[in-house]
């Protein structure tokens, strides 16, 4: 255990900033100051509520996927109209 | 042997009809075709559908009913100077597509054969429905 001796943040150099207070390490502790920089449980509940409308209101986030054999039976089943259907013409025209 | 393979044998050998080729008569085009005929038809289309057919080819596919597409592929072998054909049934099956290879070997294709049998199979309809049947594969309604 080479490392294993605990530096207090003041007495360390690097300056690390926290990101929500602004505090660098070495910084006494300013309640007024944190404050400042943290959200209110408000805020936090405003904002809950802003995304749950968002997604809400949001399309379904899928598509539906027709599988291959089911699309060729299809055009089979097209082409079959197609014909039954000129025939059918054909056989008025005749008629006529 | 089972309808639907007499009438592909039929339509596929028929020595009546196999060297005519049909053509689309001026006027009221449809007028004397059987359902046979319209085959015909459709099939030399399908036939071109996957490129050029060699001079000693002969090459057909077509839908031979809701729930069958054809292929043929008919042959002289250079070394033995011989006709060879093969002829490959696709069945329309609501779990898949069953291969039928010379009415022996079954298996449902998957994969890139799958997709490249869809793309066909949506050319052919197109272009039969506009160049046979001369009406919109969309609406169905005849085009002007």
């Amino acid at each position: 255990m080479a490392n294993d001796t605990y530096i207090p943040p003041s007495m360390s150099n690097t300056g690390r900033e926290q990101e929500s207070t602004q505090f660098r390490d070495g910084d006494e502790f300013d309640l007024h100051k944190a404050s400042n920089h943290i959200a209110s449980f408000e805020v936090v509940r405003l904002a809950r509520q802003a995304a749950e409308v968002a997604i809400s209101s949001q399309p379904p986030n899928y598509e539906v996927v027709i599988p291959f054999h089911e699309r060729i039976g299809a055009y089979s089943q097209s082409t079959v109209d197609l014909r039954k259907s000129e025939l059918e013409d054909n056989l008025f025209s005749e008629a006529s | 042997m089972p309808n639907v393979l007499k009438k592909a044998l039929s339509l596929l050998t028929g020595v009546d009809t196999a060297d005519v080729v049909l053509k689309l008569p001026k006027g009221r085009p449809f007028k004397q075709l059987t359902e046979r005929d319209l085959i015909k038809l459709e099939s030399e289309i399908g036939g071109a559908l996957f490129g050029p057919i060699p001079a000693d080819h002969r090459r057909e596919f077509f839908c031979l009913d809701e729930k069958t597409w054809i292929w043929y592929e008919e042959y002289i072998d250079i070394e033995t100077g011989k006709t060879k054909s093969h002829t490959v049934r696709y069945e329309v099956h609501e779990n898949g597509i069953l291969k039928a290879h010379d009415g022996a070997q079954y298996s449902f294709i998957e994969g890139e054969e799958l997709q490249n049998l869809y793309l066909a199979v949506q050319t052919y309809y197109e272009q039969i429905a506009r160049d046979v049947y001369k009406r919109d594969p969309v609406t169905k309604r005849k085009l002007i």
